[in-house]
């Protein structure tokens, strides 16, 4: 790469094909098999191939812009999902399925594949909710209302067939989470899903097996594939390369990974592009800009997990928790718990072996015994709304072994505050008594000695029980924020239209943007945020040009 | 690792626990008290490690294995761990690991079979590998309840990838009543026997059903 030190882009060259002839393969592919060192020129390049990436690249590749999407993860089809969990995570997720805080505390699911967390994602879609969003206006600057993101969210539930999943269809495990939660009187609703002939087989966290879930593989990657745009996989962005005044992105440098080792080959590459967009998640992201010494602003910090608690329930009839849709009944009736408390939804999860031996936290006789009773069981979550409270500052990332080399370690270190304990009691409570609402003949928590309740007479064990780091299972699949958006730079990463707030021609579009967590799955808000951003992307890319 | 606003966090009864466990897993010298009891200590086990390991060495390999016999103990029909080859597939997992990860389950391996460090942070004598089932027990559930951060976290990390690995197995799935995933009929690559029939549960739905 010391070749390329001090050169400045060429003049652009007119065409997708133009541009990249001779150095990249066309369509997705596989950079394993390029070696030495490979130089390739696009107008845009794109770090990752998740919900914010793919939806972007699409758009650019569209309107005639040369466009190269390099993703670390593989890439695969649905002919490779043997929906065995055993293959699933090590192949699908990052760090293999193991990723977690630097303390422990909190296990972290985050895809890692072309298609990123979409290809693995339980497929629950909502539109970024108003009360967030005038959360944003009053306390981020920000100027996003339902009405302007209408149409961004209206062109993205068409593509990827967001519709509601009709209740009738629910699983029994989903089942449980409405039927309790409505005998208690609380709020329960079918959720929206992104699929297109489901065959509700239950598998959407292992791969679609049918290519139902309409994650970005199978859309606005292959809108970005017939427009002439190319995904290349196994390619570690180690770094975003700068001008030497640092006013500008010059491009990428990256690294070729072996898939089954997760080691670096040997071959590298570098490209060039008119702009730079960062779409390699909330973790990735900021490790990206760290690496790359763009510590401009709150880069890494605040970082929101809406973390996640579970309950169990037992049940005398099969509930079969690891078949059918596994997230399509939510219940947002502690959203808003008053104003110094922390809200929260609740949802449910597949309740496959895998998941659920981890989860549990159990070992031995206890864990064998709990897992014999796998089809009798329920398991439903409750999601903390993390950052929206004065002084939730969340968590923050960090990169070992300093800048540059894109081989250091990326811890998240997220503390567990007062508030979030708070909550986390009560979504246990919440939780227990949906479940026992629901017909459980007990609940149980995943206290590393579960509480067991047969009523909610039970419910002192369980109010008095401890919450905390390493006290219960705490999880995250929404990774949320470490690049905010906003208006004032001293307290946001990128502009509202997702540039980054020094260099002119750099754009982080992923879920890193989120000044706070959502209080829903965050799949849309990416969504539609990515689409929000082709206006902005464009128009840096025709002035670069 | 310790900020200002975590140390706040903590409620006051038990806020010197709490410091202790916000050490977190990388950041505790404790670790490189498991990496020379490893040095200096051979594990006392009839398991021979396979010679194809990846990512651990021998002695590693062995401590590990009585982990996972202890998570996933054989009985009620159940296989054992090492017939479900745990370790080796675990070492298989760790091997597509950051290095300082890899280096971290070492020394955790270490810390858990030192003698030494047995005395002094558990109050045992003798080794983890060669101590009888109902101690290692013992042991573990002392490590899943320790104040000692190093110690929680390692629980977790060790009990966390023995029982992943087990229950994803194809041969538990009939001891814990799970049919397994359906086959489709488009997947290219499987293990062997790993291939159930369609299950009894939720069938297909018609794609218009969704709209």
């Amino acid at each position: 790469m010391s070749e390329q030190a001090g050169t400045e882009p060429r003049a652009p060259v007119q065409g997708a094909a133009a541009a990249l002839e001779g150095a990249l393969p066309a369509g997705i592919s596989s950079a394993m098999d390029l070696r030495g060192h490979v130089r390739a020129r696009c107008d845009v390049v794109v770090i990752g191939s998740g919900a914010g990436g793919a939806v972007l690249a699409a758009g650019l590749a569209e309107a005639g812009h040369s466009v190269v999407v390099l993703e670390e993860g593989g890439a695969y089809t649905k002919a490779d999902f043997d929906l065995q969990e055993a293959t699933a995570y090590p192949q699908l997720y990052q760090e293999r399925g193991t990723r977690a805080t630097a303390d422990m505390a909190v296990t972290i699911l985050q895809g890692r594949s072309v298609g990123g967390s979409t290809t693995v994602n339980w497929t629950t879609c909502y539109r970024t909710p108003e009360r967030i969003l005038s959360h944003w206006r009053q306390a981020h600057g920000l100027e996003f209302s339902e009405e302007s993101l209408r149409p961004h969210f209206e062109a993205v539930e068409r593509r990827l067939s967001i519709a509601t999943w009709p209740e009738q269809n629910a699983n029994r495990n989903n089942q449980t989470l409405g039927r309790g939660a409505r005998k208690l009187g609380w709020e329960a609703s079918p959720t929206r899903r992104n699929v297109k002939g489901c065959a509700n087989s239950g598998y959407c966290g292992v791969g679609c097996p049918v290519d139902g879930k309409q994650a970005m593989h199978v859309t606005y990657l292959r809108d970005l594939v017939a427009a002439g745009g190319r995904v290349l996989a196994d390619c570690r962005v180690d770094r975003i390369a700068l001008t030497p005044d640092g006013g500008r992105a010059r491009g990428v440098e990256a690294s070729v990974l072996d898939r089954a080792s997760g080691k670096t080959t040997g071959a590298t590459l570098t490209i060039e592009a008119k702009v730079v967009v960062s779409s390699a998640g909330a973790i990735h992201t900021p490790a990206l800009l760290i690496r790359s010494g763009l510590r401009d602003g709150p880069v890494g910090r605040r970082t929101f997990l809406h973390p996640v608690v579970g309950i169990g329930g037992v049940y005398a009839e099969r509930i079969d928790g690891f078949y059918g849709a596994p997230q399509s009944m939510a219940s947002h009736q502690y959203i808003d718990r008053g104003p110094d408390k922390m809200g929260f939804f609740m949802e449910a999860v597949p309740v496959q072996p895998m998941l659920i031996a981890f989860a549990s936290g159990q070992f031995g006789a206890g864990l064998r015994g709990m897992m014999a009773q796998l089809p009798h069981l329920s398991v439903l979550i409750g999601l903390a709304v993390d950052g929206l409270l004065p002084g939730d500052e969340g968590g923050h990332i960090e990169v070992e072994g300093g800048a540059g080399d894109g081989g250091g370690r990326i811890r998240v270190h997220y503390p567990i505050s007062a508030a979030l304990r708070d909550a986390m009691a009560a979504m246990h409570e919440a939780l227990a008594k949906v479940q026992l609402a629901a017909g459980a003949k007990s609940a149980f928590s995943l206290h590393r000695e579960p509480v067991q309740l047969q009523s909610e007479a039970d419910l002192p064990a369980l109010r008095s029980a401890p919450y905390g780091a390493l006290e219960h299972g705490i999880f995250s699949a929404h990774q949320m924020g470490g690049a905010a958006m906003g208006k004032d730079p001293a307290r946001a990463v990128v502009t509202p239209s997702l540039r980054h707030g020094r260099v002119a021609n750099l754009f982080v579009v992923d879920g890193s943007v989120l000044p706070t967590a959502l209080g829903v799955n965050p799949s849309q808000t990416i969504y539609g945020l990515a689409h929000h951003a082709r206006t902005a992307v464009l128009a840096a890319t025709r002035e670069a040009g | 690792m310790t900020t200002p606003r975590e140390a706040q966090s903590g409620a006051p009864a038990s806020a010197s626990r709490r410091r202790l466990l916000q050490v977190g897993l990388g950041g505790a010298a404790l670790l490189g008290l498991g990496g020379l009891g490893f040095w200096l200590w051979r594990p006392h086990s009839a398991r021979v490690a396979p010679s194809d390991l990846k990512a651990l060495d021998a002695g590693a390999w062995q401590i590990l294995a009585a982990v996972a016999a202890c998570i996933c103990p054989e009985g009620k029909g159940f296989p054992s761990a090492d017939t479900i080859g745990v370790a080796s597939r675990v070492d298989a997992l760790l091997a597509g690991l950051h290095p300082t990860t890899v280096s971290e389950i070492r020394q955790l391996l270490g810390l858990l079979e030192n003698p030494a460090s047995g005395l002094l942070l558990d109050g045992r004598i003798g080794s983890f590998s060669g101590a009888d089932s109902e101690t290692q027990a013992k042991i573990l559930a002392g490590w899943r309840d320790s104040d000692i951060a190093v110690k929680r976290a390692g629980f977790k990390a060790l009990s966390g990838l023995c029982a992943s690995v087990y229950y994803s197995h194809p041969d538990v799935y009939a001891h814990v009543g799970y049919p397994g995933p359906p086959d489709y009929g488009n997947v290219r690559r499987k293990e062997a026997g790993a291939a159930p029939a369609a299950p009894a549960g939720p069938t297909a739905v018609p794609a218009e059903g969704a709209r």
